[in-house]
């Protein structure tokens, strides 16, 4: 059986927004797609907005790449929708997050040194 | 939903097969929530321009992943890759090489009207017949035949607009053409006094020797060659292709103009009825 190559967070860099978002939105907890969905509209006010295809290559993309798993948890009976799946992000998944937020950190601080960045957009 | 669900059969069959419950699923949770027949119609909207991202993507990803399985297991078989490949490689160039000849033969039909009537009767050699007169007369007899023309090849020199060039010329009886089933391009074929020594100084050119010697000129009727130093007028174009015999480029009717060259002939006939029952 031949090792798996494992890459490192940084091999991932640079996120899309979408799934930078996504990652984010799992931080909190899990959550299956739909509630995803709706979560990153929510926190964006609706400019990133998946349908479904995008969502769920998006997801697909992820657990492949280890960055998510699909939880065996099951919410309380009342609450759960048998067909409905839930994911939740790896400790992988949280430090190739941090690595984008901090790579966007850098590009934030390149930009105030370039220009200036006023407190508000 | 029928549709949404129809759509769905675009994705690879992996994908389908993984996700097609939850697609289906968040769809009709959308639906539910737009009550309107704008949001409904805004809903399929935002629907198909998701699929028509999204499926894409998909199929390049499934592609993708197949492809890199693919070069990791050959990678790790280099002998059996090196020797499918040279397999492969004899076995569709085998299947090439008798595809052509079974295209060439078989599929791909001579350029005469009906070819599988018409068939080569040849002659043990030396004079094939002792006129024109009695060629006409034997074949207009012939129960087996509906019709039959003779020919000889020979290569010549053809001079004329040009250069001399070396090319195969027919000598053929009149009805040369008729009975191939291939009147010329332009001009005509050869009249039925035309195959009698003497009377008998025109020639059709091919298609070919009419681009290479004449450009195509359709003012080429009633130009002068020399075949072997003899003068022809030239009468007619054959059609694109048609280079039979012995890939001729020039036809004379002077196949019984013995005098001229020495000639042992061939027919071809086109079968009759009786001709094609026996």
């Amino acid at each position: 059986m031949p090792k798996k190559h494992i890459p490192a967070p940084i091999d991932l860099l640079p996120l899309s927004p979408t799934l930078f978002h996504l990652l984010l939105a799992l931080a909190e907890g899990e959550r299956h797609g739909y509630a995803l969905k709706r979560e990153v509209a929510r926190r964006t006010n609706g400019a990133i907005n998946p349908g479904a295809g995008i969502l769920y290559g998006s997801i697909n993309r992820m657990l492949e790449q280890g960055l998510i798993e699909e939880s065996e948890e099951r919410p309380d009976a009342h609450l759960d929708d048998e067909r409905r799946r839930y994911y939740g992000i790896t400790p992988f998944g949280r430090l190739v997050a941090q690595a984008e937020a901090v790579r966007m950190r850098e590009l934030v601080r390149i930009a105030d040194d370039a220009f200036g960045l006023p407190e508000r957009a | 939903m029928k549709l949404y669900r129809w759509l769905l059969n675009l994705y690879p069959a992996r994908f389908r097969e993984e996700y097609g419950g939850p697609l289906e699923q968040q769809f009709l949770d959308d639906y539910r929530e737009a009550h309107t027949t704008g949001a409904r119609f805004k809903l399929w909207l935002s629907a198909v321009r998701d699929l028509a991202w999204s499926i894409p993507l998909e199929l390049a990803h499934e592609l993708r992943q197949d492809l890199a399985h693919s070069l990791r297991v050959h990678a790790r078989r280099p002998f059996v890759t090196t020797f499918t490949i040279a397999i492969l490689a004899l076995a569709i160039g085998g299947i090439t090489g008798v595809f052509s000849v079974v295209n060439a033969v078989l599929i791909k039909s001579l350029p005469f009207r009906n070819p599988e009537q018409l068939v080569v009767l040849s002659n043990s050699g030396g004079r094939m017949t002792e006129s024109s007169a009695e060629f006409h007369n034997w074949r207009k007899g012939s129960p087996y035949l509906d019709d039959a023309a003779a020919f000889m090849v020979a290569e010549m020199n053809v001079s004329g607009a040009s250069a001399p060039t070396r090319v195969a010329v027919a000598e053929t009886s009149f009805n040369f053409f008729s009975a191939l089933g291939s009147e010329p391009l332009i001009g005509r074929a050869f009249a039925p006094s035309e195959d009698v020594p003497g009377n008998d100084g025109v020639a059709v050119i091919s298609y070919s020797l009419w681009q290479q010697l004449f450009a195509g000129d359709p003012r080429v009727l009633g130009s002068k060659l020399l075949l072997n130093g003899a003068p022809m007028t030239v009468i007619g174009v054959a059609r694109p292709g048609l280079n039979y015999p012995a890939k001729a480029s020039v036809w004379t009717p002077t196949a019984f103009d013995f005098a001229r060259l020495p000639k042992s002939g061939v027919f071809f006939g086109r079968l009759s009825g009786a001709g094609r029952a026996d």
